[in-house]
């Protein structure tokens, strides 16, 4: 978005039980944002939640706002994340707002857990409790895992793909002391191992459940530069939306989810394409999303995922180093908030240990509900 | 264990969209639904067409033959009275005659003989009185 940029981020700690609200997780990592960026609090005027958790509302007598002029909640279920980080950057590039926060807080462990929580949230209720549930067909496990079996049946994908993008996921918490996985190293054997939820997912195809918060604050170009940090510009952004995007077995191309269409929206507005992406933060809510989304978004051929993945591909020092923070597969789940949060570190140069070296241009992607997908492309 | 007497999630059998749906797979009938203006087949069933907005839309009758697309196996649930069950595979059957892919349990086959594109057949399971759910089982092999 033409002049927008990352001024401020926050994060509180990951963990399976908080002992405080997720109202208090919010502030927290709003306040750390604002800290971050070398703002007071006050100077908030803009609020992005996610569809789930503590309002807009929450936050403005949180952090004792005396008004703000820009609210909007995006509905793309983990997509959101990333929609709503362009929202702020619309709102900012059209002077709606001078300085929007984005957060995602949540007791997503020891709260209202994900599985009960996504059941009522999602599109198309009528066809989840009439045609899915009574066949026991009730979890996104279950959902995706059929995405991931017919692509097993097309391309060739193996078990051996998933588990590379668990490892590696798994492999990068070891370099991030934040992460819940952090001193948790994985072999490919504890991976196989691991008992089946909706096959062919295991437990280690799955993302964790996490109490945590995280938040950033969107502010103009020129503002930025006047900040604590290095900006980081919002140079591409964009959402999109597959085919019968209420159900997903019956689009006629299996395959293009809304990533298939927003990637090239986002690249195209930042100037870029993904052979210049220097690391990439996918919404690894489960392994084969991950392999799924660098197809979809372009940095394979669609069928190439697996072997893209394998033999290191996705680790740091990679072709193509994804979720250096560990995701949400190992650093943890706040629906990609930690995900945009790392894009920054990383183009900040922050990223200590586990920092790719040189990094000028990183792509975020968020999944969500049956398919809808959201990305942006984050540059120094 | 509660979980053998705790119920399943039911269909609504009057619901204003799939009330012709459930009335046919209670007389043993699969239906896709068809609209009316321009022929196009949709699945799952919706109150418009997506073809053409608010048209009139109609059931077709199906041979409730199909194909299986692909599947899960579910070792976990959260529903639970189908804890007992366990494990239990889910299909999406690609129809024979309609550009349709139903959801359904899979039965009469265990779950590691499945196999993608194997050719399957509708069977109807009453699971409340005046309501049976469509299942689907291996093609030839099993008892309506
Ligand atoms: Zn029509």
């Amino acid at each position: 978005m033409s002049g927008t940029c990352v001024a401020g981020i926050g994060m509180t700690e990951f963990s399976r039980a908080s002992g405080r609200s997720a109202e208090r997780l919010a502030v927290e990592a709003a306040t750390a944002a604002c800290e971050d960026a070398g703002l007071p609090t006050s100077a908030v005027d803009g609020i992005v939640p996610f569809p789930f958790g503590p309002s807009a509302e929450d936050l403005i007598a949180g952090l004792g706002l005396p008004d703000v002029t820009f609210t909007a909640v995006p509905h793309l279920g983990g997509a959101s994340t990333v929609a709503g980080l362009r929202l702020a950057a619309l709102a900012v590039a059209n002077g709606a707002a001078s300085c929007v926060l984005v957060f995602v807080a949540r007791n997503g462990r020891s709260g209202s857990r994900v599985e009960q929580r996504i059941g009522v949230l999602l599109p198309g209720q009528r066809y989840r409790r009439q045609l899915e549930h009574p066949h026991g067909f009730t979890t996104p496990a279950q959902w995706y895992s059929m995405i991931a079996r017919r692509h097993m049946h097309e391309f060739g994908t193996t078990r051996e793909h998933l588990g590379a993008v668990a490892l590696a996921m798994r492999a990068h918490a070891q370099l991030n002391p934040h992460a819940q996985m952090h001193g948790r190293p994985m072999t490919m054997e504890q991976y196989r191992s691991s008992r089946p939820i909706a096959e062919p997912y295991l437990l280690l195809d799955c993302c964790q459940e996490t109490d945590g918060a995280g938040a950033v604050l969107v502010v103009a170009a020129d503002r930025a530069r006047d900040l604590r940090h290095r900006p980081v510009h919002l140079s591409g952004l964009a959402e999109g939306h597959p085919d019968s995007p209420d159900d997903l077995v019956n689009r006629r191309d299996f395959f293009t989810v809304g990533l298939t269409r927003a990637a090239p929206r986002a690249f195209a507005m930042a100037g870029v394409t993904p052979s210049d992406v220097d690391a990439a933060m996918i919404y690894d809510c489960f392994t084969f999303e991950v392999i799924q989304q660098l197809e979809e978004a372009g940095f394979c051929a669609r069928g190439d995922g697996g072997p893209f993945v394998d033999d290191g591909g996705i680790a740091l020092g990679g072709r193509l180093p994804v979720n250096p923070h560990g995701g949400l597969l190992s650093d943890g789940h706040i629906a990609g908030m930690n995900h945009v949060v790392e894009a920054v570190v990383q183009l900040r140069g922050d990223g200590g240990e586990r920092q790719v070296p040189g990094a000028e241009v990183v792509a975020v992607t968020g999944w969500g509900d049956m398919g809808d997908g959201a990305i942006a492309v984050l540059t120094r | 264990m509660s979980a053998q007497r705790a119920t399943p999630p039911l269909p609504d059998p009057d619901d204003p969209v799939l009330a012709g749906y459930w009335a046919a797979a209670a007389r043993g009938e699969l239906v896709v639904q068809r609209c009316a203006a321009c022929d196009r087949v949709q699945w799952p069933p919706r109150d418009t067409c997506g073809g053409c907005g608010p048209a009139e839309l109609r059931w077709l009758l199906v041979a409730g033959t199909g194909s299986l697309f692909t599947w899960t196996v579910v070792h976990h649930t959260t529903v639970a009275a189908y804890a007992g069950a366990l494990p239990f595979a889910v299909g999406a059957v690609e129809l024979d005659d309609a550009p349709a892919r139903m959801l359904g349990r899979l039965r009469g086959v265990p779950p590691e003989q499945l196999e993608t594109d194997m050719p399957l057949e509708v069977a109807f399971e009453p699971v409340a009185p005046g309501i049976a759910l469509p299942v689907w089982q291996p093609a030839g092999g099993g008892s309506r």
